[in-house]
């Protein structure tokens, strides 16, 4: 908001303690340091100013709830969210058969479990699968009809399409009261031509990562180091010859995008070829090995993709885009925000989800861990010899124990109230964290003064993110 | 920026400013204190314009020549009035940038068009954030005759008796309730007719009871004074009962009927229609009597009673200004009709209505109500039957400003309640 400097000089005052009433009616000029050009009445308007805005709550410090009362479970909250979750989901095996230069479980990252081409036991996740169900009919269950995602993940999950038909088959056999199963799976569809009947039988929600054109998906190879489009592309078309109404209704792709491809290449190529939008994706950034790093940056900025996403040009790392949506009042872009509430509370809760609320991962050894895509080593619980062993109390402490180590941080960061991280994809074997998103205040102003004057040098900005 | 005059001035309007401009004619609305300037002026009126342009963005340059008197009235009247100021232009070096409202209806619009895109990954989406309340009228049969049967469930939601006598099955109703499955629904309004005549009500208050969101059953008191021991029976966790009260009451039934009442109020509603004011005195009357908590008084329009409506009912430019619309509530009027939106109203027949006085989307059974809301979302017709598109409100500068179009309204024909454009 512009603000005259007049109004900057009492705001000044006010927070200081000054009585401002009385400094005025003693015409203490000086004080509000007026130069001649600004007489006394000028002052008085911008003083009945400043109180008309103070009474509409302008200058209110907004409340603060820091991250410790924010993020404190206990065990029915760990229950209550296990309950809700959105999503169950398996790691039907540990094997691929492609061998993707940037494969989150390649020679760039560390912190999964070793790959040892084994398949996930039917009858743990079938334990896993009971377990949850038996919660699900507790009058807990908030969650009523609404689909329960019951997600196939891998590796490639149709290399162990017998435990695949074995589990679907299974869950069609329970009855929930007031939930469905929604089966997913993400596949890189070498497959795809033995198992396409089953899926589209069961009205698989499918998603099918490709990277774009040939030359866009070059990093996905066989095992023989050959490029792999030619199959999957031919397997896509046999799809869609078959059933043209399922490809279109229940398939999407994934693209990651890297130094080989080009956000808007990739959707007119996929636009052209299957009239669908892909979500790109980034790489992942976080568990890359420290000797990778270089390599790994190569990869993912070779041409500045992350510019290339935001697509906001000279604007560095500032991202006025969600600046804009946070911090100005007056702007909507979503119905979603025009049926929520106002705010001027600032809760301190980074970006990651309570535990369980998105999903429940079992991996092909039988750990439970709170969604697949965090490093595997945050196990939660395990499934052994078809026993789930889950302790709401020990959760709630591991969960409780990483927030207590990060809320120094948090609490004092400027991007609290936009934050989008989740904390396992921080570095958390140090006692104090460190976070690559933190910001301190003197950085906000800095940044704030930045997108600001941005936005008087360029106010295309902002019209963009209104939609001017 | 090197040749400052300091005969050059930014006027400017604060960003919690409403501006609507239509022709010579504009509103402005202060969102903090509601006050609001309207004008009929060309001059004006184009400066208000230059101000909201798209290049200007609430700030706009003035040399001093270029103020004309009739300017300087109207730049003081917006400072006296805290709608915006004008400073000299050597407080900032080049242009002070406003942060001046805006709703990205573009992106409001993608997010729409991406929602309803035939897609079964999405589908589940639009079924899950798009659904709310849905009305389900069980049957329709009914031994009163009311005189406003027929008439008032146009108006909001009520029983009524059609010439023809409907009714879903057990059957079909579960199978409405398990199409609902996946949706974000809150609240299930059940109706009649009289719902008692219906063989399956236990049933399917029996079925219900285990889903944990809101029922809420109607009733007539007629049929209530009948059977208040069943009355009783549809009460329970999550469940309430609306009782509607038409006058002019039978008497003795009234009081019969809250002696039986009195021990079990919890979960009743009791709901006045109130044609008039001496209604309006008679339920008062009864409320006091009774004691009774939680009640509804819900006007009736009979088409005999407009002047009614017109006295107590009618939006006025100050009730207006007293309201203090906020910015969301303005944005939101812009883009969809709060009060039918996300609702569904399935009669006995089978009929599916995004809003009942509009023709109907489709059948149950016939069509997957998950299409239906669809076509509701791309036909416009009902949830996003916005003031813009009605007249007389399409060219009245509070279009956005007044509540959305109710059903009172469509019912009567007649879109402008108020006493601001007659
Ligand atoms: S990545 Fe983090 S925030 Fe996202 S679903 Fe997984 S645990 Fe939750
Ligand atoms: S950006 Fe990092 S430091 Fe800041 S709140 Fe989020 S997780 Fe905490
Ligand atoms: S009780 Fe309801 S359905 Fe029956 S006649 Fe009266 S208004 Fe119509
Ligand atoms: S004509 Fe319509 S928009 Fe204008 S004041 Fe009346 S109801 Fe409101």
């Amino acid at each position: 908001m512009i603000i005259h400097p007049i109004i900057k000089k009492l705001i000044q005052l006010y927070n200081k303690g000054v009585d401002l009433d009385q400094q005025i009616n003693e015409r203490n000029l000086q004080l509000f340091d007026i130069k001649n050009s600004f007489d006394l009445e000028q002052l008085k308007y911008y003083y009945t100013y400043f109180k008309f805005l103070k009474e509409n709550g302008y200058f209110e410090k907004s409340k603060f709830t820091p991250l410790e009362k924010m993020k404190k479970y206990n065990v029915e909250e760990i229950k209550y969210h296990l309950i809700n979750t959105d999503q169950i989901s398996f790691e039907v095996t540990d094997a691929c058969n492609l061998r993707c230069e940037y494969c989150g479980y390649g020679e760039f990252y560390s912190g999964y479990d070793k790959r040892e081409g084994k398949e996930i036991d039917f009858d743990n996740a079938k334990a896993l699968l009971d377990y949850i169900v038996d919660l699900k009919k507790s009058v807990m269950n908030v969650k009523t009809y609404r689909n329960i995602g019951f997600s196939f993940y891998g590796g490639e999950p149709l290399l162990n399409f017998p435990f695949i038909e074995k589990m679907v088959n299974y869950a069609n056999t329970i009855k929930l009261p007031y939930n469905k199963f929604l089966f997913q799976m993400t596949t890189n569809g070498l497959f795809l031509d033995k198992y396409m009947d089953f899926i589209i039988n069961h009205d698989f929600a499918l998603a099918i990562s490709l990277d774009g054109n040939k030359e866009h998906n070059a990093y996905r190879v066989l095992a023989n180091g050959k490029p792999s489009f030619d199959k999957l592309t031919k397997n896509i078309e046999l799809l869609k010859n078959k059933s043209p109404e399922y490809f279109e209704k229940n398939v999407e792709f994934i693209s990651v995008l890297h130094d080989k491809n080009e956000p808007y290449e990739v959707r007119d190529f996929f636009m052209e070829k299957y009239n669908k939008i892909p979500r790109l994706l980034p790489l992942a950034n976080y568990g890359v090995r420290e000797e990778k790093k270089e390599e790994f940056e190569r990869m993912k900025n070779g041409n500045n993709t992350k510019q290339k996403i935001s697509n906001k040009k000279d604007f560095g790392d500032l991202n006025s885009d969600r600046f804009i949506k946070t911090y100005c009042g007056y702007t909507y872009s979503k119905t979603s925000t025009l049926t929520a509430g106002g705010k001027n509370h600032r809760f301190v809760s980074t970006g990651t989800c309570h535990p369980f609320e998105k999903s429940v991962f079992l991996t092909v050894n039988g750990k439970i861990l709170p969604c697949e895509r965090i490093p595997q080593k945050y196990g939660l619980g395990w499934v052994k010899e078809k026993k789930v062993e889950l302790d709401y109390q020990k959760v709630a402490e591991f969960y409780n124990g990483l927030y207590s180590k990060l809320k120094d941080k948090c609490n004092v960061c400027e991007r609290s109230d936009e934050c989008l991280k989740c904390i396992f994809h921080l570095d958390l074997s140090s006692t104090k964290p460190e976070c690559s998103d933190f910001i301190n205040r003197e950085q906000f102003k800095r940044r704030t003064t930045g997108i600001l004057s941005s936005l008087e040098l360029d106010p295309k900005i902002y019209q963009n993110v209104v939609g001017d | 920026m090197n040749n400052i005059n300091k005969d050059d001035f930014w006027l400017i309007l604060h960003p919690y400013i409403y501006t609507h401009i239509i022709g010579d004619q504009f509103l402005l609305l202060n969102t903090l204190s509601g006050e609001m300037i309207r004008r009929s002026d060309p001059e004006l009126s184009f400066l208000v314009k230059q101000l909201n342009s798209k290049k200007n963005g609430y700030v706009l340059g003035l040399s001093k020549k270029g103020i004309t008197s009739k300017k300087e009235d109207f730049i003081q009247e917006i400072r006296n009035k805290y709608f915006g100021d004008l400073m000299r232009s050597s407080i900032s070096n080049g242009k002070p940038f406003q942060m001046y409202p805006k709703l990205n209806l573009q992106n409001i619009q993608k997010e729409m068009v991406y929602k309803i895109l035939p897609s079964k990954l999405l589908k589940y989406d639009i079924v899950k954030e798009f659904v709310k309340t849905v009305s389900i009228y069980i049957n329709s049969e009914c031994s009163q005759s009311c005189s406003h049967c027929t008439s008032s469930y146009y108006q909001f939601v009520d029983c009524y008796k059609p010439e023809k006598k409907w009714e879903l099955n057990v059957n079909e109703f579960q199978g409405i309730v398990e199409e609902l499955n996946g949706s974000s629904l809150e609240k299930l309004k059940i109706l009649g007719g009289n719902i008692f005549c219906h063989q399956g009500l236990d049933w399917i208050k029996d079925y219900l009871d285990k889903i944990p969101i809101v029922k809420e059953y109607y009733l007539n008191y007629l049929n209530f004074i009948d059977q208040p021991k069943r009355a009783q029976i549809l009460l329970g966790e999550g469940n309430r009962l609306v009782i509607t009260i038409h006058f002019p009451v039978a008497k003795g039934s009234i009081e019969r009927m809250f002696e039986k009442l009195i021990s079990g109020l919890k979960g009743i509603s009791v709901r006045f229609l109130i044609e008039s004011e001496k209604n309006y005195e008679e339920a008062i009357g009864i409320i006091q009597k009774y004691r009774l908590k939680d009640t509804q008084l819900t006007p009736y329009y009979n088409q005999k009673n407009l002047e009614f409506f017109e006295d107590h009912l009618f939006i006025t430019e100050d009730a207006l200004a007293k309201s203090r619309v906020s910015f969301t509530q303005i944005f939101t009027n812009q883009v969809f009709n709060q009060l039918s939106f996300k609702t569904l109203t399935i009669t006995a027949d089978k009929k599916v209505y995004g809003n009942i006085n509009h023709s109907s989307l489709g059948r149950v059974g016939k069509d997957l109500l998950m299409d239906l809301v669809v076509k509701e979302m791309n036909s416009g017709n009902s949830w996003y039957h916005t003031r813009s598109k009605v007249i007389p409100c399409k060219s009245c500068l509070y279009q956005n400003i007044c509540p959305p179009i109710s059903n009172y309204e469509y019912y009567m024909d007649k879109y402008n309640v108020c006493q601001i454009q007659k």
